[in-house]
């Protein structure tokens, strides 16, 4: 109800969001004028895992980032204490209070894009589709585990109001394969940054390269993820002192 | 002019109050230079690409880091809220001080701060990477030209982010014309790929419109890409852009205070 009582904004905003998801696929076009290959993936693979990562902000930026954006604002004004107030789990109180709609018409533009583009040029089955989708849907809840534990951080670090450019660049590197990084940094980008979980493992999986190996990652970067930021924030919660009441 | 040495002093003592920002700004710097260093490692198809060799490519987006912390002046984000909440009012209108050079020396408070976390992820690169880094060999006078041309981005910049802001006078919510900015600057500002990338008509609208000369434009004399009428010409369309949106700025000053109301203040 709120985006609707800015109407003009709400078109603007998700005019911006897909052309900014239609920018990304042609900077792919603009590199592979110039490439043969990066770490192996060819023109057709980049298409397929620059739709996918879109896919994935898209959702991020529907349903985790605006409430971690704002984050800041919760422990700098006080606002926290009304949330720990509330007889209800706080961390879902102030990590996933706000919903946002502008990316919906990106989303559907993706969905159609990608379709169309795999059953042109792979020959991806329901299989492929199934585990395709809850790739997705593992991969949005590794990421806001992430999300939640950078947005903790705040605090004791008042006013880090631009934790939005560290998730930028985090999904961002989603964009590209993990295959570009060798040894123990592409350790890190898949068990301490989730890049890989952002776009490579789900277009594998899509592109029939899956393996149960990296299904099963998946579980273990869930259970691990969502532990690692509960315990962070029952550990940041006990150091908390209110900044008004 | 003592008056904006005072916003200039104060907010460098605010940047140095609140130095969580300038870390995660570093952070996320250096985590999309890692990957822009990287794709090219692994990019496979000629021995130039776009007019870059592979450590060409490597260099210019170590400096794009580089360059970024140096003329990125963007006061749009905070000076926004001063306007939908009313306290430009207490902070500028009622002052005997020019919005424009408030801000400027507001923000290059910050900027002086800020430039040498910039410095530091640059020098980590360089040294990660010193068997890839070019250094060009530059005479004194592209090196002029150099400096020249990023005082003239910095304007550009700073004054197309002015004019931007200007539009929370009539408008709530204003954070999604910085999008629009930002997917100019990262495609046509040489951000996300250099420019050579483009041919034809596009790179022709490329070098009129202003987002070149945000990032490019200082590395294309950073590599000698162009020649020194090309430089001129670029000096010019520089300052023409800076007098449009300065221009601009006045124009959408002038009529938006007609019609602002501010609450709270």
């Amino acid at each position: 109800m709120g985006e609707m009582e800015f109407r003009f904004n709400f078109v603007l905003w998700s005019i911006s969001n897909t052309f900014w998801a239609l920018l990304l696929i042609f900077t792919v076009q603009l590199i592979y004028g110039q490439v043969d290959t990066i770490a192996g993936w060819g023109r057709n693979d980049a298409y397929v895992l620059a739709i996918v990562n879109s896919l994935f902000i898209s959702f991020l930026w529907s349903f985790v980032l605006p409430s971690m954006v704002g984050f800041h604002n919760l422990t700098r004004k006080g606002q926290m204490d009304f949330i720990l107030l509330k007889p209800l789990s706080t961390r879902f109180l102030a990590s996933a209070r706000t919903i946002e709609f502008d990316m919906y018409p990106r989303i559907l533009v993706l969905c159609i894009l990608l379709i169309n583009f795999v059953s042109q040029h792979y020959s991806a089955g329901f299989l492929e589709w199934f585990w395709f989708t809850l790739s997705i849907g593992a991969g949005v809840v590794i990421f806001y585990n992430f999300a939640l534990t950078a947005a903790t951080t705040n605090f004791w670090f008042i006013n880090i109001f631009n934790l939005e450019n560290l998730f930028d660049a985090v999904y961002d590197l989603g964009r590209l394969p993990l295959g570009i990084f060798k040894g123990g940094l592409q350790l890190v980008f898949i068990y301490f940054i989730p890049m890989a979980f952002l776009g490579t493992y789900s277009s594998q999986i899509l592109l029939g390269m899956g393996s149960w190996a990296m299904l099963f990652s998946y579980l273990i970067a869930i259970v691990t993820t969502s532990w690692v930021s509960q315990w962070f924030w029952n550990f940041a919660l006990k150091r908390y002192s209110s900044a008004s009441s | 002019m003592r008056k904006y040495w005072a916003f200039f002093l104060g907010n460098i003592q605010n940047t140095l109050a609140f130095r969580g920002p300038l870390f995660v700004w570093l952070a996320s710097g250096m985590l999309a230079l890692l990957g822009s260093v990287y794709v090219w490692f692994s990019a496979s198809g000629g021995q130039t690409f776009g007019g870059f060799t592979k450590n060409e490519l490597i260099t210019y987006y170590i400096l794009v880091l580089t360059i970024g912390w140096i003329v990125n002046w963007m006061p749009f984000y905070w000076l926004k809220d001063e306007i939908a909440d009313g306290s430009i009012v207490t902070t500028t209108l009622i002052k005997p001080v020019s919005l424009y050079l408030r801000v400027f020396f507001a923000e290059a408070g910050w900027r002086a701060v800020a430039i040498w976390w910039g410095m530091l992820g640059t020098i980590i690169f360089v040294f990660v990477f010193r068997d890839n880094f070019v250094f060009v060999s530059s005479t004194g006078l592209n090196i002029i030209y150099l400096v020249f041309s990023l005082i003239l981005s910095i304007m550009v910049v700073f004054s197309m982010s002015m004019v931007m802001t200007l539009l929370a006078f009539w408008f709530t919510h204003v954070d999604v014309f910085d999008s629009f900015n930002w997917v100019a600057r990262m495609l046509l500002g040489g951000q996300a790929i250099p420019i050579s990338f483009f041919s034809g008509p596009l790179r022709s609208l490329v070098n009129l419109l202003p987002f070149r000369y945000t990032i490019s434009f200082p590395l294309e004399i950073y590599f000698n890409k162009v020649t020194s009428l090309q430089i001129f010409f670029g000096f010019v369309v520089e300052l023409f852009w800076i007098g449009i949106f300065i221009a601009l700025y006045k124009i959408m000053l002038a009529r938006g205070l007609k019609t602002y109301t501010a609450f709270g203040s």
